[in-house]
This record gives C-alpha cells, sequence and structure tokens, in this order.
C-alpha cells in the first residue's frame, strides 16, 4: 500500500498568450483626436443627447449609433473615490504604485459619463466628491491610454473652476 | 461588425430593439482577448438593461438556448447574436489553451493537430474499408483538394437572427447538442458519435425517424472536407462509405463551411433560411454547428417551412 507522503503534485504552465485587440474605429477616433489635439473628446448619442466618455460606438440606452463627436473640457468633478493602501502594480509602467494613492471617477465638463483614473494629490485623504481635477497628458503622445497620465486635483469647486456643465 | 449584423437583422426583420425580450450571444473568451468576450459588444446587441445570456460556444447553441427560453414560456421573442474575432489571437498558442491543463496542453496539443489526427483516423478506416489504393485516389482527386489541409485557419464575422413564439413561416422543429470526451484518446476520432447523438435528440424532438435521408437540405460546419462521411455518417444522411466516395453528390444538397468560427453555425441556419424562403412549398433544412478540437461539441437544428411567406 502506497505511504501517504503529503507529497502534492503539480502541473506548472506559464501562460504566453498575445493578442493584437482592435481598438476599433471609436477609439480609435478618441486616441487620433487626443493625439492631434491634446483635447479629450466622447461622442454623443444624437436620441438621448447622452455624451460618452470614454466614447462608444453605440448608445447602449436607445441602441443608436453615434457619430457626433463632442469636445469636451480639461477638467472635470470627481463624481466618485477611493484610497488605495494596498500597493498594486501599476499596468501601464509595470512598477507598484506608490501608496497611498486615489481613484477617481472622474465626470470631464461636457461629459455624461465618467472616466475611473488616478487621481494626483499631495494628500489623498483630503479629496472629495465634487472637488475639480484637471487633465494632465504625457508630453509626447502617442494615441493609447497612456496618454492620460492622471488627473490633478485642484481641490474643492470655486465659480472659476466650475466647467460648463449641461 | 456585431452591430451591423444585428442592424441587418432586425432590418431584415421588421422589427426595432425595443421589441426584443432578451439577447444570447455566442463568442469565446480566449479567442477573443478577453475574459468575457460578451463585454465589448453589450451595447452593440442591444443589452443594456435586457435580459442577456452568453453562451461559450458555437453560436447554434445560442440559438437553442434562445428556443428554450421561448419554450419556457417567458419570451415571446429572443436576439441570438454569435461573432467570432481569432484574427487577433495567436491561434495555435490559445487553442492549445483550451486543451486539460495536466496533459493534453503540457504537450502542446492545437486545434490544428486534433483536426490532423482526426483526418488521418478518417483516411485509415477508409483505407481499411477501400483498400488503400482507392482512398489514396480519392484524396488526390480533385475535388478532394481540401481533404487534409487545413481549411479553416481563422477568420472573423457576426451573425445575428431573431427567433420568436409561433407557428407560421419557418419553424424550428427540433434541435439537439451533444458534448463528446475531451480526451482526443477517449473517442474514435473516425466516426463522430456526438453528432449521432445531437442529431437523433432533433430528430426525436421534430418527430422524425433517426436515418434521414430524405432532408434534402443540408447545412453543414466542417473545418476540413474528410469530415463529411464521419459527419454524414451520424446525422443519418448516408453511410460512411457512401458518403466518402460520393460526397459531395447530387442527392443531398450539402453546403458546408467552418466560417468564421462560433459565427459558422449562426452562418449556415442563416444561409438554410434564406435557401427556404425562395424554396416553393413544403421543405426541410438540417442546420449543423460545431467547435472544440476535432469536433467534440456538435449541434443540429431541423427547420421546416411550409413554404407560406415568413
Ligand atoms: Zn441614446
Amino acid at each position: 500500500m502506497q505511504e501517504n507522503n503529503s507529497e502534492y503534485l503539480f502541473s506548472s504552465i506559464t501562460m504566453d498568450l498575445s493578442w493584437n485587440t482592435d481598438v476599433g474605429e471609436t477609439m480609435a477616433g478618441f486616441f487620433q483626436r487626443l493625439k492631434a489635439e491634446r483635447r479629450l473628446y466622447g461622442t454623443r448619442c444624437s436620441n438621448c443627447l447622452r455624451v460618452y466618455l470614454p466614447p462608444r460606438p453605440v448608445c447602449g440606452n436607445c441602441w443608436q449609433q453615434m457619430n457626433d463627436w463632442v469636445e469636451l473640457g480639461e477638467q472635470g468633478t470627481i463624481v466618485g473615490k477611493t484610497v488605495c493602501y494596498y500597493e498594486i502594480l501599476d499596468s501601464m509602467t509595470g512598477k507598484p504604485r506608490t501608496t497611498p494613492f486615489v481613484l477617481g471617477l472622474i465626470q470631464i465638463d461636457g461629459a455624461d459619463t465618467t472616466l475611473n483614473h488616478f487621481v494626483e494629490t499631495p494628500d489623498p485623504d483630503h479629496v472629495s466628491i465634487g472637488d475639480r481635477v484637471e487633465t494632465v497628458l504625457r508630453d509626447t503622445l502617442q494615441g493609447n491610454v497612456g496618454d492620460i497620465v492622471h488627473f490633478q486635483w485642484l481641490g474643492p469647486p470655486t465659480t472659476s473652476s466650475q466647467g460648463s456643465k449641461k | 461588425m456585431v452591430y451591423r449584423a444585428v442592424r441587418a437583422c432586425l432590418d431584415d426583420a421588421s422589427l426595432t430593439m425595443p421589441e426584443i425580450e432578451a439577447v444570447v450571444t455566442a463568442s469565446a473568451d480566449l479567442w477573443d482577448g478577453k475574459t468575457a468576450s460578451n463585454i465589448a459588444i453589450t451595447e452593440a446587441v442591444g443589452a443594456v438593461m435586457k435580459a442577456e445570456t452568453r453562451i461559450s460556444g458555437d453560436g447554434l447553441l445560442a440559438l437553442m438556448h434562445g428556443a428554450m427560453m421561448i419554450l419556457s414560456g417567458h419570451y415571446q421573442r429572443v436576439l441570438v447574436v454569435a461573432h467570432g474575432k481569432c484574427s487577433e489571437a495567436d491561434v495555435d498558442a490559445v487553442s492549445n489553451w483550451c486543451f486539460d491543463p495536466v496533459y493534453q496542453q503540457t504537450l502542446g496539443v492545437t486545434d490544428s493537430q486534433a483536426l490532423s489526427l482526426q483526418c488521418q483516423a478518417i483516411k485509415m478506416r477508409a483505407a481499411e474499408m477501400t483498400g488503400e489504393e482507392s482512398i489514396g485516389a480519392l484524396v488526390r482527386a480533385p475535388s478532394w483538394s481540401d481533404s487534409c489541409g487545413l481549411t479553416v485557419r481563422q477568420g472573423d464575422g457576426a451573425c445575428a437572427v431573431v427567433i420568436e413564439a409561433g407557428d407560421d413561416g419557418i419553424v424550428l422543429e427540433g434541435f439537439g447538442y451533444d458534448l463528446d470526451a475531451h480526451y482526443l484518446g477517449d473517442r474514435d476520432l473516425s466516426r463522430c458519435d456526438g453528432l449521432a447523438r445531437a442529431a437523433k435528440r432533433a430528430y426525436e424532438m421534430a418527430g422524425l425517424p433517426d436515418s434521414q435521408t430524405d432532408i434534402n437540405r443540408h447545412y453543414w460546419s466542417l473545418r476540413a472536407a474528410l469530415q463529411l462521411p464521419p459527419w454524414a455518417e451520424a446525422i443519418g444522411a448516408c453511410s460512411f462509405i457512401e458518403g466518402l466516395a460520393t460526397l459531395p453528390n447530387e442527392r443531398h444538397q450539402i453546403q458546408w463551411s467552418g466560417l468564421p468560427p462560433f459565427a459558422a453555425g449562426m452562418q449556415r441556419l442563416i444561409a438554410g433560411v434564406k435557401d427556404l424562403r425562395e424554396s416553393p412549398g413544403s421543405d426541410r433544412s438540417l442546420i449543423h454547428g460545431c467547435h472544440g478540437p476535432a469536433g467534440q461539441m456538435q449541434a443540429v437544428c431541423l427547420l421546416h417551412s411550409d413554404g407560406g411567406p415568413c
């Protein structure tokens, strides 16, 4: 009879798969505009007038294809946030992101949906919902998500920092 | 691509998206390079705020899922969408990942290798039954030029259909599916018993006898011409040896294609529906779909038309 020596047997696998995912016509339009104009653009549904950022090809509420591009503001409002104390690997740099850091849901002026991205701030605990942020782009744009470095925290809204809300 | 297919489908059916009650989609995560390949098409298929289900497999399975939703009595009209986007993936690497992680994956087995093993098994069976010379001649004949070739490597495509409760026009009178053993060595690859069981279930549901030699319209999914004889045998269209010697023949109007993966079964269905629409009088079609290494998963749908408008 076989002795129970508590030895586990494993099959070791390293996943080595790669894809070239087409970003699609709509995201290509977003990246091209970002690169050419250093501006964020959203797509607007001609039926419900909702402005999507990131832009989507089809409005999910109306099942309507969106071909209208809308130039958006450089600033936005934090509508959701979480302060992260647990270190994660930043997929854009491959290095751990220094903790604590703020992950926010940012509604860019002129958009109806929110972007999730990092909020750069000297004091994460003092970031509040409703605070204003400014888009920070990298110097040389490449036409991909990495072009948006982070959103710089500006503080609570003032009359001058309030964007044109629809 | 997916939106265009859905748009064309609804236009063809003279329907608007609010008239669709539920959506079933078919796609494969690994081949799409996403951990949930339906997330990228939620808006395109109009599934936002709707009952949505995703099937990881050939589109005909999604169609059957939609049919079962209707048979449950809770839904009247369901949109079924299938898509494949294999061109963005390293097909061999991805298909290797689809095998069990302890044995076959470790050996580096790929989809193409599985198909190749199946073609060899079919040729060996054919050689035993006919003599090596004749199979050699068959394989070299021009109509068999694709026999050993892996005719379908990859391809992108999307298909959409709407099914609804009712018994007018073209009726889905029977369907069945079957999953064979995963290990290639557990099956006789020269046969397709999974397809035989799937077809049997479809015939039973339609109230038809098992051996179907009088269905004159066949729409099959194949990746190599050599799969024709075992497929024909399993479906009951003719014997293996008849299939080997005479397919494609005049007796059965067989149209076959394996493109695009995961949308192929639905593409066969749409081809069948289009032909039935144009056929005068009562007619019946058999639609076949499959996925997995060497046709592990098999699905059969039977369509019947009374010749009326649809
Ligand atoms: Zn809309």
